[in-house]
């Protein structure tokens, strides 16, 4: 089978595993994002001390909460001045009249839901206001939306290109072998034993670019996670969780890899000879 | 055995290319099979190796009801023919010797017969020397051979044979013929298609004329060189 159907049909699964793979690391990434999530529910400055557990009771009671932290307001302070050193005495003089208000801390289980907990949140009368990251949380259901359908479809457009490319070379070596395919038909040869050739040929082909996809993908992800996890503060500055290390990866890659080729290969072939050798 | 009754084919509906013919070839026979152009004999060839399907009538071939034979049970029929065709085709890629033992692979046969059986019809057909030899490097009437003994690898019953002297010259058509002849002398049914009724007249034999799809003459006629033949052979 030609080099150009090698080709072709590596930077098809090429295309195919950097796609997951770009997949899963936004998964993971937002997956990190989300815990991020937390929603802030400052409370009035009328709810003593005493109304602070039935507080917390209601809103654990709400669906789509994961949990419920009393955040007061002398840790908010202590944590803001921490963050700007430089400037603690500026704030030092602030600490006796904290103008901060106390508040829950509350993280929930399902962002694309986050609306309707706000809501919820908005209508105990112990509430003040609610901080919520609820366009971010709308932005991410969505782009995580997009990613899927968009991998989907080029997985399909990839998948249907690859096996179009193997029925062409599988035709042009049917084609090229016309007269001993004419000759076997009529000594008797069996359908099968006519295809058998083809069918090898497919699935070794498909093997072949399959192993070629995964070096490919060794080495470029490495050589790209080197780069970036060199430069820690990257990720620290971006606030999310480091990307997926190959070694955890690389035999589902490779098993991947490996399937997807064989069976384009091998089917593309089957599709080829059933169509073309009229057997 | 041949057994047509009635047989009717046609590629187009409506129009029938053979036409209701009878034939009945009994096994160990020798058959010339004569016509125009465009009279149908080599779709009576077709349909002898089901390539074509009758549309009428009954077609037994070596015991093999044609018009109810499954496909997957096609192959299994086949290799009770061998097949010579007009434009010899060999592999021109494989020796003489690959071209010939491709067939019994094919029906994966064990090696050793294969070693065996080859080297025999190779010497039947007199091209010992050839073996290595490719396609390209034969002359016609070698090649012709080649096929010939491809044709009888597989020990056929029946051996038919689409105007295998359709391009070469005379002297090499009575070659053919001969050897087309010993074959049947060892009990092989052979069937031969040709349109040159001077080898007919040379040789004698079962004669079957065509035309229009339909048989217009089958009688055993007298060869004028019976005896000559032996003597132009060596
Ligand atoms: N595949 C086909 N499709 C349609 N018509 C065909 C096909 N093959 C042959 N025919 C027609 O069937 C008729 C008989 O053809 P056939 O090949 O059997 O003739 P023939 O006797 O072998 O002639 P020749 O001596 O020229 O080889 C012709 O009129 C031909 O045009
Ligand atoms: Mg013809």
């Amino acid at each position: 089978m030609g080099i150009a159907t090698f080709c072709v049909l590596m930077v098809s699964l090429l295309l195919v595993g950097v796609s997951s793979l770009f997949v899963m690391n936004i998964e993971i990434l937002l997956g990190s994002i989300e815990n991020k999530n937390e929603l802030v529910l400052f409370l009035k400055d009328s709810v003593t001390e005493e109304m602070l557990p039935d507080a917390q009771k209601q809103i654990s009671a709400l669906p789509n909460i994961a949990s419920v932290k009393y955040y007061p307001k002398e840790e908010a302070l202590e944590n803001y001045i921490a963050q700007m050193k430089e400037y603690e005495e500026v704030f030092d003089s602030i600490r006796d009249d904290n103008p901060l208000p106390n508040a829950f801390n509350i993280s929930i289980a399902d962002t694309s839901k986050m609306t309707d907990t706000v809501k919820a949140l908005n209508a105990f009368d112990f509430t003040e206001k609610v901080k919520a990251p609820t366009e971010f949380a709308q932005i991410l259901t969505r782009l995580r939306k997009v990613v899927f359908i968009t991998s989907i479809a080029l997985l399909t457009a990839l998948i249907i290109v690859s096996l179009i490319m193997i029925s062409n070379s599988t035709r042009a070596s049917v084609y090229a072998r016309r007269r001993e395919i004419n000759i076997m038909k009529y000594v008797g040869a069996t359908n099968s034993f006519i295809r058998m050739p083809f069918f090898f040929e497919g699935l070794f082909t498909g093997f072949v670019s399959g192993v070629g996809a995964y070096v490919v993908t060794y080495y470029g992800y490495t050589t790209l996670m080197d780069i970036i996890t060199n430069n820690i503060a990257f990720w620290e500055t971006i606030g999310v969780s480091e990307p997926l290390p190959f070694s955890q990866i690389k035999y589902t890659m490779l098993a991947i890899y490996l399937c997807i080729g064989a069976v384009i290969g091998a089917l593309g072939s089957v599709i080829s000879t059933t169509k073309h050798l009229q057997v | 055995m041949v057994d047509l009754k009635n047989v009717c084919v046609a590629y187009n509906k409506g129009h029938n290319v053979i036409n209701g013919i009878d034939i009945h070839i009994d096994d160990g026979d020798f058959t010339f099979i004569v016509g125009a152009s465009g009279a149908g004999k080599s779709t009576l060839i077709k349909l002898l190796l089901k390539e074509v399907d009758a549309c009428d009538g009954t077609v037994m071939v070596n015991g093999f009801n044609l018009r109810t034979l499954k496909k997957s049970r096609v192959p299994k029929f086949r290799r009770t023919i061998g097949v010579v065709f007009q434009d010899f085709r060999l592999i021109p890629s494989m020796t003489v010797y690959e071209n010939i033992a491709f067939v019994l692979r094919v029906i994966n046969a064990p090696r050793s017969y294969i070693k065996k059986r080859v080297s025999y019809v190779i010497g039947l057909v007199g091209l010992q020397d050839k073996m290595k030899s490719y396609p390209n490097e034969l002359s016609g009437g070698e090649q012709q051979r080649v096929a010939l003994a491809r044709a009888l690898v597989n020990d056929p019953k029946l051996l038919i044979a689409d105007e295998p002297t359709g391009n070469v010259d005379p002297e090499l058509s009575q070659e053919i013929v001969g050897l087309l002849k010993a074959i049947n002398q060892c009990g092989t049914t052979v069937v031969m298609v040709t349109h040159e009724h001077e080898l007919v007249k040379h040789f004698g034999g079962r004669l079957i004329n065509i035309n229009q799809g339909t048989v217009i003459y089958d009688d055993v006629i007298d060869g004028d060189a019976e005896t000559e033949t032996s003597d132009e052979t060596i």
